[in-house]
């Protein structure tokens, strides 16, 4: 019975695996290590060091998933426009100090071979592994790490933030020696370590003081005029261009910027590119259980493409390797299902960390008193849900993948309460009616919609964004008609993305539609659960008051929102799994009371589609953001079988 | 006999009139010589019928759908039922489908069974609803008699809906939206490029500049600033008719350069002199003489312009700036049958792609019929 | 005649002038700047942008500023430096990123012209002569349901099809390894092998357009009195009707010559899209919907000035092919 799966506040943060890397260490050195025929000739031409030299005191060891694999290969994929960095963060950076594991139950040493918690989770040490080197052989030691923060530090300087610039909570960084770290936090964290191992750490561990260093004033005082001479107005720009952090798109634009991946950039990702490829880093740290560098794959080769319809004929022709990014439709499903024979591929399994096809949230904090104390109302929600019809939806959209289910955890997740995912969730139109009833909204209308409290025409318009999923554009056609059937006169209103996110702060929008974030992932997403970010659009003033972000539109909360708020800031300051958990189980209690989003239903498993010669891939999968799919699944020990 | 009509006829009597044929009647003696122009017509005239009698024809409500009955294939009208003797009676029929669910695929699997024979009537009983918006009606031409039998003559789309009944609603919206354009777009055109190419001079050069100035502007950034600007509180036929009327803006200057040009090299014709000298006033010479000239160009680039809109409207729809859904137009459609998926299972649902090319096919040989028939040099 | 040149290209840089106003003026139309599409991607990953570094970032960019103060910083730049801005959203000077495809769309629609003319040409002539005749109406047919077909829809069922029939996906204008090889008789051949399919598509519509154009001038000048006047004298058919007729068919023709570019790139840019091909279409669709203005803005600039060039150019021809514009236009 494995319950625990996926539930990342389940795991504990504090795991010192010192003695299970020791024995790594052992069982590796008593093996001759491998590398790659491609690396041979640039090792006996003199133009790489052997391989002793290249790899660190202590490699990394990885179980292959299935066996020990053999060398060469280009794993074909495609990225859909020049700008969809996702797909390379989810194949080649996934490299942080910390890594899950494939169960995404535990946080795994990577380049920091252990670390150390302080009492008061406030102090955490790492160790990074000796003798780690950058794509380029210079070193990768704590000295880089320390540039990363400090530059984070620069206010001028734009970077993803993350817990480098939390204004909360002020971090300082320790050196002890090369190889050896502290962060330091001014107030209590317990959520650095997740933060971490998700594809939010990568950004402290992608910065080579040397190479960056060069665009940096502090360290190279002509930086500022070099940066003008090559054309950008500060060495703020120049430094975002040839240095970018973690997974930007420009990263990969500058095949100068050191890595420590297991692929370095060949050919780069430029505005004109119709191809990125990357090939093997010599350099590379981990080895298998025979000693043998990795990865096997010898190159990356990903078409970009803004067709859909090519990559799809693609996949078919057997073009593509691996992939299950922008192809892997629920429409596409019996394409490709029907065409495993002649493409020579099969088609592998995903379970979605996402806990809803759709949701819809309410704006609360609507400009318009009387529509805000509607919506606010949750009776008024509990007759919505009631209207929905959602085993039709089901059946007619997703071909009976799935189950009715509101915003809450996925079944997988330990927080998973099913009273709270099938609540409100049967069609039932006379429930509805009561719900309405006691919501007090006035009679229906000679068209048969329900008028508002003092009798005036009640029409809701729902914002959609049919460009992000094509199945909301079937989705909403169907709750339209199933919510006028039962007398809520509703207008969809398709606006672009851009326009989605401009009307939150106005705050006059009626309702907006999004994905269901946070199914497994329930303590990083909370904000279907509670007002967290500004994500969470059906309390947008609520949160803008709790973030301090935007505060010339904040407003104080509902109580039980408040009382969420103070809870989960316990929560991001405690640094006991256990105890963080039974913190997130009383915002959830609180969530499932009041109810504040609508879900639809449970997402059905997703799939991939992997040559069949692609070995070392395990089944299924879980799909997630912060989890990047599939790399916590190591691709770096896929490789090709030689049939 | 002779000396009888020179004394009945006394030399002030007018010319009879009546004797020509009005200038209309002409024309349509030369178009109907052009037997691919006549069939375009009534297809035209037959399409236009269809626009205006929608809600009739249509068996179902081009929003109703159905879980059981996604991506159903095609049933066909059959009218003949057979016995097992052999012989054969007049009963129209729709065949059933068996079904079933590949859970591996993820697909219906359906096939027509030939033993299920659902009845068809025609002036079916209906629930009530008024046609073209005015006249309440409560009967359709064709319908099947059991409520909940399958009924998709063409078949069905990703959600169960009626092609066939999409199909007649969206020809109302894909024929009626344009036209507003083209009549625009012609009558700034003649205007404008008329009398740039009559007067010729700063008034010329200043309209060619505009022109030129308009043409260069690409229209797909345009098109793209103009809809993310466009009030937010618009429905999408509002936006959509706006931004009609705007590419009508942009479509009159092709009209005009090229009503221009023909004048500049008309104006020093003779007949024109002649009408000059005669006194009569610009307004008189231009629509009267010089317009008639070249009404063939005209009517050429008017037919051509209708079919323009329409695919205008699909590439819109493509990028997601046309339409869009609930309303059902041959540009959703087609944007519905835009993958892979739909070419490689289901290509019934390019039906409005036939539509699309066989108005398109209709007005251009119905135009270039009129343009022959209107032709002042024709035979 | 050169007084007409001189007037025209006094013209023309009056009307550069405008196209880049307007252009400016259509990047900025839509609501919000870059910066709230960026934070939106951002928040949308569940990162958390700093206010303060928003303002910083606005200030850095000059989105603050009055709207004739940020178009004087963008047109002194390219009249003064040849400096068009930074696209935001690849962090690079705008120059580098639109050159290569620019080129690949002038190259791409250039060969589709010249497609359109050799096929046009002898059909039109050939359908205006015959009227009426077999080779008319399938001429005609022909090119009206080139004309009727949505060219993207198009494009889908060669994309289709080719794979059902030969196995291929034709997508891109080069193979794998020629993408960045140098030009050689085997990159030139690489790109015809995968050139053929947008061609087609992108010549389609524009060869009916043509053939339909030419075919009815063609008829009108041929019921003219000179026509049957040089017939009478006894001139050859072949040079009774290519001397002067299909001459003066054409000039109306020659006056579209330059809005064929920009009509061309419009369309292309949906086919660009279900083709993949690495032409401006594309680069310019995205940009303008991250709202990369910079970008958005010279391409959108140097399209229109493609156009007015090849105005130009079609206003030169037409006054050296018919005389009577040229005085006409005193």
């Amino acid at each position: 019975m494995d319950n625990t799966r996926g539930g990342p506040g389940n795991r504990t943060g504090r795991i010192v695996s010192g003695a299970l890397t020791a024995m790594l260490m052992m069982s590796s050195a008593a093996l001759a290590q491998q590398q790659a025929p491609m690396l041979d000739e640039l090792v006996s031409s003199g133009a790489l060091p052997p391989l002793e030299e290249r790899l660190p005191a202590n490699p990394l060891v990885v179980e292959p998933v299935e066996s020990v694999g053999v060398y060469g290969g280009t794993w074909r994929s495609a990225l859909r426009g020049g700008l969809d960095n996702a797909w390379i963060a989810r194949t080649v950076a996934y490299d942080g100090l910390v890594r899950y594991d494939r169960e995404w139950k535990e946080i795994v040493p990577n380049l920091a071979e252990s670390w150390e918690v302080s009492e008061d989770a406030r102090t955490y040490t790492f160790k990074l592994r000796e003798g780690l080197k950058w794509n380029n052989g210079t070193p990768f030691t704590s000295a880089d790490i320390e540039f990363a923060v400090q530059l984070h530090k620069e206010p001028t300087y734009v970077g993803p933030g993350g817990f480098l610039r939390n204004p909360d909570n002020p971090v300082n960084i320790e050196v002890v020696d090369e190889t050896t770290f502290r962060f330091v936090f001014e107030n209590p964290t317990g959520v650095l370590m997740d933060e971490l191992a998700s594809v939010n750490g990568l950004t402290i561990v992608s910065l080579s003081k040397e190479y960056c260093g060069q665009f940096y004033p502090p360290l190279n005082p002509n930086a500022s005029e070099e940066a003008k001479a090559a054309g950008f107005e500060t060495w703020e720009a120049m430094m975002l261009n040839r240095c970018a952090w973690a997974t930007e798109t420009i990263r990969f634009a500058n095949p100068d910027l050191p890595f420590m991946n297991a692929w370095m950039v060949e050919e780069p990702l430029t505005g004109n590119a119709s191809r990125v490829t990357f090939v093997r880093n010599p350099y590379y740290w981990k080895v298998d259980t025979e000693g043998n560098q990795l990865p096997y794959i010898d190159r990356l080769d990903m078409r970009v493409s803004d067709s859909l319809e090519e990559l799809t004929l693609m996949a078919l022709n057997g073009e593509i390797d691996f992939q299950d990014r922008h192809i892997a439709t629920v429409a596409n499903q019996p394409l490709f299902f029907d065409g495993q024979e002649a493409g020579d591929y099969r088609l592998g399994e995903n379970i979605p960390s996402s806990m809803n096809t759709m949701t819809i949230q309410f704006n609360m904090n609507h400009v318009d008193p009387v529509r805000r104390e509607l919506f606010a109302n949750r009776d008024f929600r509990i007759g919505i849900s009631h209207l929905l019809d959602r085993q039709e939806i089901i059946d007619v959209v997703f071909t009976g993948q799935g189950e009715p289910f509101q915003a809450a955890p996925r079944p997988e997740s330990p927080f998973y309460d099913e009273e709270m995912a099938k609540q409100y969730t049967e069609f039932d139109p006379e429930a509805a009616d009561a719900a309405f009833k006691a919501a007090g909204l006035g009679e229906k209308n000679g068209d048969g919609f329900y008028t508002m409290p003092d009798g005036s025409p009640l029409q809701i318009t729902i914002d959609t964004i049919s460009a992000f999923r094509t199945e909301w554009t079937d989705m909403m056609e169907l709750i339209q008609l199933q919510l006028e059937a039962g007398g809520i006169d509703v207008e969809l209103n398709n606006i672009d993305r851009t326009l989605y996110y401009d009307k939150r702060p106005l705050g006059d929008y009626d309702a907006q539609i999004w994905q269901g974030d946070g199914g497994l992932d329930v303590i990083q997403e909370p904000r279907y659960y509670m007002p967290s970010g500004p994500e969470s659009v059906w309390a947008f003033r609520w949160q803008a008051w709790f973030n301090g972000t935007t505060p010339d539109v904040a407003e104080e909360p509902a109580p039980w929102a408040k009382q969420q708020m103070d809870l989960y800031n316990q929560l991001r300051e405690e640094g006991d799994a256990a105890k963080r958990d039974e913190l997130m189980k009383q915002i959830l209690q609180l969530a499932k009371e009041n109810f504040p989003v609508i879900g639809v239903s449970l997402p059905g498993n997703g799939y991939f589609i992997a040559k069949n010669n692609m070995r070392n891939i395990p089944e299924p999968m879980l799909h997630a953001y912060l989890f990047p799919t599939p790399a916590p699944y190591d691709p770096f020990q896929w490789y090709f079988a030689a049939e | 006999m002779a000396v009888e009509t020179m004394t009945d006829i006394p030399v002030s009597t007018p010319i009879k009139r009546a004797k020509r044929e009005s200038q209309t009647a002409l024309m349509w003696r030369r178009f109907k010589r052009h037997r691919l122009a006549l069939v375009s017509l009534w297809i035209v005239a037959l399409f236009y019928l269809i626009a205006i009698l929608a809600e009739f024809l249509a068996p179902h409500d081009p929003g109703a759908y159905s879980a059981r009955y996604t991506y159903a294939p095609p049933q066909g009208l059959q009218l003949f039922s057979t016995d097992e003797n052999g012989g054969w009676r007049f009963f129209p029929h729709v065949n059933g489908y068996s079904t079933e669910v590949d859970r591996e695929a993820m697909r219906r699997i359906f096939v027509v069974d030939p033993e299920i024979e659902i009845p068809v009537q025609f002036l079916a009983p209906s629930d009530p609803y008024l046609l073209a918006g005015v006249i309440p009606m409560s009967v359709k031409l064709i319908g099947v008699t059991e409520a909940r039998a399958p009924f998709y003559i063409l078949g069905a789309d990703r959600l169960g809906r009626d092609l066939l009944s999409r199909l007649i609603h969206g020809t109302r919206i894909s024929l009626s939206i344009g036209l507003a354009g083209v009549t625009l777009s012609l009558f700034f055109g003649i205007i404008i490029g008329g009398f740039a190419g009559y007067y010729g001079g700063w008034f010329d050069s200043a309209v060619m500049r505009v022109i030129e100035f308009i043409r260069s502007m690409p229209t797909i950034p345009l098109w793209l600033g103009l809809a993310a600007a466009m009030p937010k509180d618009w429905s999408a036929l509002q936006t959509y008719f706006a931004i009609t009327i705007i590419l009508s803006l942009i479509g009159w200057t092709e009209l005009a350069r090229v009503v221009r040009g023909r004048f500049l090299s008309l104006r020093t014709e003779d007949f024109v002199t002649a009408a000059q000298l005669d006194g009569a006033s610009d307004w008189r010479i231009i629509t009267r003489h010089m317009v008639p000239s070249f009404m063939s160009h005209i009517i050429a680039a008017a037919t051509l312009a209708i079919p323009g809109m329409i695919l205008a409207e699909t590439a819109l729809s493509f990028l997601g700036l046309g339409l869009q859904a609930p309303i059902v137009s041959w540009g959703t459609l087609l944007q519905d049958a835009q993958n892979i998926r739909t070419l490689a299972s289901a290509p019934w649902l390019l039906a409005p792609g036939v539509c699309v090319v066989i108005i398109i096919l209709s007005m251009n040989f119905f135009g270039d019929g009129l343009r022959d028939a209107a032709d002042p040099h024709g035979r | 005649m050169l007084g007409f040149i001189g007037k025209r290209l006094i013209a023309m840089i009056l009307t550069m002038w405008a196209v880049s106003f307007v252009a400016f003026a259509i990047i900025q139309l839509p609501p919000g700047d870059y910066l709230t599409t960026y934070i939106a991607t951002l928040a949308a990953n569940g990162d958390r942008v700093d206010p303060a570094t928003i303002e910083a970032l606005r200030r850095q960019y000059g989105f603050g500023e009055p709207y004739m103060i940020q178009y004087w910083k963008w047109v002194s730049g390219i009249i003064f430096r040849g400096d068009f801005g930074q696209s935001f959203e690849w962090e690079a000077p705008v120059t580098t990123l639109i050159w290569g495809r620019l080129g690949n769309s002038i190259l791409l629609e250039g060969l589709a012209v010249i497609v359109m003319w050799l096929v046009a040409l002898p059909i039109g002539i050939y359908a205006a002569v015959r009227k009426y005749s077999l080779g008319d109406y399938l001429a005609t047919i022909g090119g009206f349901i080139g004309l009727a077909i949505p060219n993207f829809f198009f494009a889908l069922i060669l994309m289709y099809l080719s794979f059902i029939w030969f196995g291929e996906t034709i997508g891109g204008l080069f193979s794998p390894g020629m993408e960045n090889a140098r030009w050689s008789p085997a990159r030139v051949w690489d790109f015809l092998s995968h050139a053929w399919a947008p061609i087609l598509v992108l010549s389609m519509a524009g060869t009916a357009e043509l053939i339909r154009i030419l075919r009815a001038n063609l008829l009108d000048e041929l019921k003219k009195p000179y026509v049957t006047t040089a017939r009478a004298k006894g001139l050859s058919e072949f040079r009774t009707i290519m001397k002067y007729p299909v001459r003066v068919a054409l000039n109306p023709l020659v006056s579209t010559i330059g809005w064929l570019l920009p009509a061309l790139v419009s369309s292309s840019v949906i086919v660009s899209v279900v083709l993949n091909l690495p032409t401006a279409g594309p680069l310019l669709l995205r940009s303008l919907t991250s709202q990369d203005m910079f970008l958005a803005g010279a391409i959108i600039m140097l399209l229109g000035m493609l156009t007015v060039i090849g105005t130009l150019i079609s206003d030169l021809l037409l006054a050296w092919i018919d005389p009577r514009i040229r005085y006409g236009s005193k």
